[in-house]
């Protein structure tokens, strides 16, 4: 043991320095910049991973997430509505988050696609997020879907009432963006809905 | 060309008789750098998509586990003279086979904080594994080669070392991404990390640490401590030529750090500007791919050059390269054949891989000759083995600003808005490696303003620059 002695000192003495060089940087850099905690619900989203999104809004579980999370006088039912809508450091939710792949290819789309109406649908049998919500530069759901070739998802957040003619702080709407990323079946959609 | 190829295999034919322990080593170093690479390659990756870290928190993560992995190799670098080589590298494969396996399963199993504080614990694990492996092994390679042929097998060890860094990223990380998916192919890379570290374990098994090549060298107990990193550390400190040396590797952080920017923002940005199925790991295989080519076709012709003036050379070209990726996209609209802000992205990362890669085989090597030639003589191996102190303390740093710039300039979604003019250049991802660009630009022009109190004695003292033993593991960590 004695001849291990002096690794194990230097191990210690480096492995302090060391925490407490990063619990310096934490404190200055969390210090410039506050960011969102990330949000299990987008990881689950971007995961496609609908067992994981029913978790969430499972009633036990939202019961025990309220019951943390909940500092103000807000009743169970109005917390699931904020925690559906709850945004990131772009004024983005989850439902926007479902609207998004950043994808080129048709059949890698529409295998997304199909994932991801159920993960929508899951999502409005328990809660009553903001379907018109828009993120800081005004972009909704729809535009989100209509940018990443979603077809069926962006036919099934018109049916639940997102605004097919709302525009960004550069003019853009859903119509638009859909035709400049050539997504024709989208283009098609919102005409159809009179956008 | 043909010529130089042919020279520098033919060289190879020393180690025909090289012992079965020094292959074992190079199959250690082969399988570990494949689990490594194709790991770095997906980090910051897989600490987002499949565990839920903000961008801030993965850089973070990333970053502390660099940290860690030079702080412990501070402390277990001479482990193996205390504990034999078989047990040093059984110890830190161990380590790393458990680190590994739970990055693979954890998320199939764990979610929310559970997940994330079993991530951060492994990360630790693994940073003290990875610290094993690489001092552990040149020690082997050591050890098992002659006089005669240690030079040569060390460039065995170091073109093994490429060659891992270079499949485990276009057959690995790709190969397994596009057949899996993204979040399946991140796990799936975890558990071939963890299968890669099974092989380690076997070829630890089979070697005799008691083969000497050279007789001379084995280790007599003669209950006598051995100098460790520390205590030569507290040895060196006031000497004036080590503050010269820690000066010169201060001035130069800017351009070195730009290394680990290829795990730490690379994969984010790729992925966001261009697609998220990317082939990043090809992006990631074309450095060691041209390091390999260019260590073999253009040292010869390099080593003619004063080593202070190819230091400052290559780290200019290697800053510059940034620009590329700096310069507002738009501008290489107007270039035949730049038809889309998708080909124009493209253009301006291969561009800067190309051009970064040039400059790091004009500067990378001549380090280990300037340390050698600040260093005096009986000392050269202590300054080597700290002169990693430096980035040490920009690791961290540079995790907390990376995760903190992507998350501004690089967020997921931001190549939508992009393409819908919603991104000024001020808010776009050309401007956070216009940062970068200016941090890395400050490295060669402070060296050159410091040129009178850096230079030190003439190259022709210097060890020759062939006998890299150091290895890009560390480089990157």
């Amino acid at each position: 043991m004695k001849k291990y002695w002096p690794i194990i000192k230097d191990a210690i003495i480096l492995l302090v320095i060391s925490t407490a060089f990063v619990t310096l940087c934490n404190g200055i850099f969390r210090g410039l910049k506050k960011t969102t905690e990330s949000d299990l619900l987008v990881t689950a989203i971007n995961q496609e991973n609908a067992k994981g999104v029913q978790e969430i809004f499972a009633e036990a579980a939202l019961n025990k997430e309220f019951k943390s999370n909940n500092r103000s006088t807000t009743t169970l039912s109005e917390f699931k509505k904020i925690r559906a809508n709850r945004i990131d450091d772009n004024g983005r939710t989850p439902i926007m988050w479902l609207a998004y792949v950043n994808l080129d290819d048709k059949k890698k789309i529409t295998d997304a696609d199909s994932k991801r109406v159920p993960l929508l649908e899951t999502i409005l049998a328990s809660s009553t997020p903001d379907i018109n919500a828009r993120d800081h530069d005004g972009w909704s759901a729809l535009m989100w879907a209509s940018w990443s070739g979603l077809t069926s998802l962006s036919g099934k957040l018109i049916e639940k009432g997102a605004d097919v003619k709302l525009s960004d702080r550069k003019g853009n709407t859903a119509l638009s963006i859909a035709a400049k990323r050539g997504n024709t079946e989208i283009v098609n959609l919102l005409r159809s809905q009179g956008a | 060309m043909f010529s130089a190829v042919k020279n520098y295999f033919a060289e190879f034919a020393v180690l025909k008789n090289a012992s079965k322990e020094f292959w074992l080593a190079n199959g250690i170093q082969f399988f570990d750098g494949l689990a490594y690479f194709s790991m770095m390659n997906v980090i910051t990756l897989y600490l987002t998509t499949n565990c839920g870290f903000n961008d801030v928190d993965s850089g973070a993560w990333v970053g502390i586990f660099t940290l860690y992995v030079t702080a412990f190799v501070f402390a277990v670098g001479s482990v193996c003279d205390t504990i034999g080589i078989k047990k040093s590298f059984l110890i830190g494969i161990t380590l790393l086979l458990i680190a590994r396996l739970s990055f693979g399963v954890a998320p199939m199993f764990l979610t929310g904080e559970i997940l994330q504080y079993t991530v951060m614990g492994m990360i630790l694990l693994m940073s003290l594994g990875t610290a094993f492996m690489s001092p552990v092994t040149s020690t082997a390679i050591r050890r098992f080669t002659s006089l005669k042929t240690r030079a040569t097998g060390f460039n065995i060890y170091y073109l093994i070392m490429n060659v891992g860094a270079i499949f485990s990223g276009f057959a690995v990380t790709d190969g397994l991404r596009h057949s899996l998916g993204e979040v399946n192919g991140n796990l799936a890379i975890m558990i071939f990390g963890f299968v890669m570290s099974a092989c380690c374990v076997v070829c630890a098994s089979a070697m005799n640490e008691n083969n000497y090549a050279e007789e001379s060298e084995r280790i007599v107990d003669d209950g006598k401590p051995k100098p460790r990193p520390l205590a030569i550390f507290m040895e060196v400190w006031k000497e004036p030529a080590f503050q010269k040396l820690v000066l010169f590797l201060l001035l130069t952080i800017g351009v070195r750090l730009v290394f680990t920017h290829q795990f730490l923002v690379m994969p984010k940005y790729y992925t966001r500007v261009l697609t998220s199925d990317f082939d990043l790991g090809l992006a990631n295989s074309i450095n060691p791919i041209i390091i390999v080519f260019g260590l073999i076709l253009l040292i010869p012709i390099i080593n003619r050059f004063n080593t202070f003036k190819l230091i400052v050379v290559g780290m200019s070209i290697s800053a510059m390269s940034l620009l590329f990726m700096a310069m507002p996209v738009q501008w290489f609209l107007s270039i035949p054949g730049i038809h889309n802000l998708q080909d124009a992205y493209m253009f301006a990362i291969f561009a800067q891989i190309l051009v970064f890669a040039f400059g790091e085989l004009i500067f990378s090597p001549r380090f280990t000759e300037y340390i050698a030639n600040v260093a005096p003589k009986e000392k050269v191996a202590s300054y080597m083995s700290l002169s990693a102190l430096p980035m040490f303390i920009a690791k961290p740093i540079n995790g907390f600003v990376s995760g903190m710039l992507v998350a501004r300039y690089s967020y997921d979604g931001i190549r939508a808005k992009i393409e819908t003019g919603n991104v000024n250049y001020d808010q776009s991802p050309e401007f956070m490696w216009l940062i970068y660009f200016g941090l890395a630009l400050l490295s060669p022009l402070a060296v050159l303003a410091m040129k009178n109190v850096l230079e030190g004695k003439k190259s022709s003292e210097s060890e020759n620059s062939n006998n890299v033993e150091s290895a890009p593991v560390e480089e990157m960590a």
